[in-house]
């Protein structure tokens, strides 16, 4: 079924543009590949991650049996068993679709990594950085046709090692920091640094740092109306930042029996777009805060993430020159 | 814990189960005793409880109390148990709307939350006419008795009458609507206070009645309670038509249908599944959790109360005040525990803090009803069903001001029909309209193993169990289809839950048209966004084949 109707707002008029974006699919293989045929099948004019590729965990696939291998896992606290090749891939399948990384090896191997931190970085940094070759080569084999072109950043939980995978993909770009014309119309301001986690990750900044960076990439705007954040934050004090107040342990707090919530996003993000405007920004960051918010002019959205039951979520906005036209969130 | 359930304390001692690194993302981890407080706030321990010691023994004369209660809790387990695979299945905010509008079709989805919605709105507002109707006369009776108070006895007469409904039913829902445009964090506290306030309710309670005695009981009924010694209520109440089934069959009637009406609330934490760790487990266990302890509460509270009361008795107070408009019997007393425990004990420490536990917690229930439907309303938004501005939320305060206003006038009119009708008829057609808009997303997921075949198969948990060969989210799913249906058909086949004869029609037109402003506002929302800004609603709740 066709995703638009044929009137005045079909692709072809001047100033039309379609985008499908997505954030945090956090290594989600099914959630990557959903992403990418749903920019084919609603005819987005450019794809848009932000940020936040990798996964966070690896599931230990344990080889144990005789001359006949027979596997064991743990996948969401249900132990899972393999005991031929194809048993074994439908596992592998499985996490990898949940954004987790898989690695067989013995018990003895296993205990020997969880007890070595450097070990496991770096094993994790194999896994990562292989998934994410892997998915940028995949971007170009179905886009590329399509002419989609694929625009991304990596987000606060992406190692800094990613940036080396991103820079030699031939397909997709990596925009971080960066401010790139879609066309004529429609600027691309993109940044990747969160303000700071309790997770102290590897992109997450003070705001004073925030500050700085907004102020550099947002000065280099030149058409305001026409502007695109892609900025894994959101700002601050919306309802696309709001996430969960943890204890000091990092536990969720509850009041009356309720979640208590908390802004999450940058300050010095929610000052920039108050003054700059844009036409439109995207975020991510915040899984559990899919939505919209208004910032005067400039219509904000967080498409959410179910990275972990590998479900895709995205938004589609159809944008006139300055204006959004129209905007829906998806997830399949 | 990180996010996504994994469970990273529950290692293999002989190899760890999972690898984890620095990451942020802390989400889903509501646990089971999170979960389970979610249940037991939503089940309510004030109006729950009376309508225990009310209108169950009253509706069902005769009845054993403690195998209704047992029953009725057994077969909402079971319900408990399809729900919580919903929200495994879908978990996020709305999970059973989500599942439905993606497993059947939106058009039959969307109607069915509608009516969820409306029926929500409609029950905040007799929830809150339980004020009015119960708990202020009993404060107001009480110290009137026992005090020599007329004025407060008068006002008590007030109360529950028509008019007084009408405006304490309106006061509450304006407490109600303006605590709700407060920032969230304030209030939450406001129900954290309530959570604390029902609990000490019961505690007084439970004392009065372990430390009462048969004697004092009616001793005190006598002295206090005008209109009907203690000893001619079963007399007065079979003297007006009350007859009395002690038969098996008839508990296990009145078992089969009174869940909704005793438990109702325990499943609400599915609504919030996107905020719960591994979905499958918190979901089961927290709402069986909350079943288990309300069930444990009640059923202590009648074991200790007919200790010295027979249950004859409870049953035909009950029985009198619910059929006491159509007879000549003198009007008695509300028939509701913290009454019999401020008789047991004429205190006026406790039963103040029997009353404002009481009346408090029942704002804090309509607050929650507010809460979810607004919640429900956010995801039509999401989905770009309803208009924008009735998810924006306030600036200052963060409130979802528009959801809560629409709420309120839907409350409103819950509190004119309690006015007009009685409170019970309106609770009667929630338990029938709650049920038949549960048909959709039951029927899904009875489906949704064979329709979303893939998604099944990595359904976490309990999600992909199977029965036989079958999997439990059909088999199970079946068996909740068929309680379902027998609440919904209930209305018409028993009179004692059956709508009074010239209402049928009324209750069933009124159905049908909610039904179908759900159909007409989906296809009037699709047309317009298609027109006007060039998207397919229905490109949200199709699923997209991976690349």
């Amino acid at each position: 079924m066709p995703f638009w109707s044929r009137r005045s707002d079909a692709p072809g008029v001047p100033g039309f543009v379609r985008l499908i974006q997505t954030a945090d699919l956090h290594g989600s293989n099914a959630a990557y590949r959903k992403f990418l045929a749903a920019a084919k099948q609603h005819e987005a004019r450019h794809a848009i991650i932000t940020g936040d590729l990798t996964g966070k965990a690896i599931v230990p696939i344990i080889r144990t049996g005789g001359p006949v291998p027979r596997y064991e896992a743990w996948l969401f606290g249900v132990h899972e068993t393999a005991d031929t090749d194809a048993e074994l891939d439908r596992l592998r399948k499985r996490i990898g679709d949940v954004g987790m990384y898989d690695h067989v090896c013995s018990a003895e191997e296993a205990t020997a990594i969880d007890a070595d931190k450097v070990r496991l970085h770096a094993l994790f940094v194999e896994k990562m950085n292989g998934r994410l070759a892997d998915w940028l080569t995949l971007a170009g084999e179905v886009l590329e046709p399509a002419g989609i072109p694929l625009w991304l950043i990596p987000g606060n939980d992406d190692d800094r090692s990613v940036d080396e995978v991103l820079a030699r993909s031939e397909y997709a770009r990596n925009v971080d920091h960066q401010v790139v014309e879609l066309d004529e119309h429609h600027e691309l301001v993109s940044m990747g640094d969160t303000s700071m986690t309790p997770w102290e990750c590897p992109r997450d900044y003070p705001e004073s740092h925030m500050v700085v960076a907004v102020k550099d990439l947002f000065e280099r705007v030149r058409n305001p109306a026409g502007a695109i954040l892609n900025l894994h934050c959101p700002p601050r004090d919306t309802k696309i930042d709001q996430a969960p107040a943890l204890s000091k342990d990092k536990k969720i707090t509850f009041e009356g029996g309720q979640v208590v919530m908390t802004s999450a996003g940058s300050a010095a993000i929610r000052r920039g777009v108050e003054e700059l405007q844009p036409l439109l920004s995207l975020h991510g960051h915040i899984h559990e805060a899919r939505g919209i918010h208004r910032i005067g002019r400039t219509l904000c959205l967080n498409p959410g993430s179910e990275y972990a039951e590998g479900i895709m979520k995205a938004s589609i906005v159809n944008l006139e020159r300055t204006r959004v036209k129209g905007y829906i969130l998806i997830s399949g | 814990m990180l996010d996504g359930g994994l469970d990273v304390t529950a290692m293999s001692p002989a190899a760890p189960r999972l690898f984890v690194r620095n990451a942020s993302g802390l989400v889903r981890t509501v646990g089971i005793a999170g979960a389970i407080y979610f249940g037991v706030h939503c089940i309510s321990l004030s109006s729950s409880g009376i309508l225990t010691f009310y209108s169950v023994p009253g509706l069902w004369p005769g009845a054993d109390l403690l195998i209704v209660l047992t029953l009725s809790a057994i077969l909402c387990a079971m319900h408990a148990y399809t729900y919580s695979q919903i929200g495994a299945a879908a978990p996020r905010s709305g999970a059973d709307y989500t599942l439905a509008s993606r497993t059947l079709s939106p058009w039959l989805a969307f109607p069915a939350s509608f009516a969820l919605v409306v029926f929500s709105g409609l029950v905040a507002g007799a929830l809150i006419v339980w004020i009015p109707t119960f708990a202020l006369p009993a404060l107001l009776r009480a110290t009137g008795v026992l005090y020599e108070q007329s004025w407060a006895t008068d006002l008590a007469t007030f109360s529950s009458s028509q008019t007084g409904i009408l405006v304490f039913g309106t006061v509450g829902v304006l407490i109600t609507l303006i605590s709700l445009f407060y920032p969230t964090r304030t209030v939450v506290r406001v129900l954290g206070i309530g959570f604390v306030l029902g609990i000490a309710a019961w505690v007084v309670i439970v004392f009065s009645l372990a430390t009462g005695s048969a004697e004092t009981f009616q001793a005190n009924w006598n002295t206090y309670v005008p209109g009907g010694p203690y000893d001619q209520v079963v007399s007065t109440a079979e003297a007006n038509g009350m007859v009395f089934d002690r038969s098996f069959g008839n508990s296990v009637v009145a078992g089969l249908l009174m869940g909704f009406w005793i438990f109702y609330g325990y499943y609400i934490p599915t609504f919030f599944a996107g905020e719960v760790k591994e979905a499958s487990r918190t979901l089961k266990w927290g709402a069986w959790g909350s079943l288990i302890i309300t069930w444990a509460i009640f059923a202590g509270a009648v074991l200790l109360f007919t200790r010295f009361v027979p249950l004859d008795w409870m049953t035909a107070q009950g029985w009198l005040f619910i059929n006491g408009a159509n007879l000549d019997a003198p009007f008695q007393a509300e028939p509701i525990v913290t009454f019999y425990a401020s008789v047991l004990q004429p205190n006026v420490i406790f039963f103040l803090i029997m009353a404002v536990g009481f009346i408090y917690t029942l704002i804090n229930l309509a607050q929650t009803y507010f809460f979810y439907a607004s919640r429900i309303m956010f995801a039509w938004s999401f989905d770009r069903i309803v208009p924008e501005w009735i998810a924006q939320v306030d600036e200052r305060t963060g409130s979802p001001r528009n959801a809560v206003i629409v709420i309120a006038v839907l409350a409103e009119i819950g509190v004119l029909a309690s006015a007009f009708y009685s409170q019970l008829f309106v609770q009667l057609n929630f338990v029938f309209y709650a049920a038949i808009t549960m048909v959709v997303p039951i029927i899904a997921a009875i489906v949704y193993p064979y329709r979303k075949k893939h998604l099944w198969e990595q359904g976490a948990g309990h999600v992909r169990t199977m029965i036989g060969g079958i999997p439990s989210m059909t088999l199970v799913g079946i068996g909740t289809l068929a309680f379902i249906l027998l609440l919904v058909a209930s209305p018409f086949l028993w009179p004692a839950v059956g709508f009074p004869a010239d209402q049928v029609v009324n209750s069933l037109l009124i159905f049908v048209a909610i039904i179908v402003a759900g159909v007409i506002i989906f296809a009037a929302a699709r047309s317009v966004r298609k027109s006007s800004e060039g998207i397919d609603i229905m490109a949200t709740f199709q699923e997209v084949p991976p690349a």
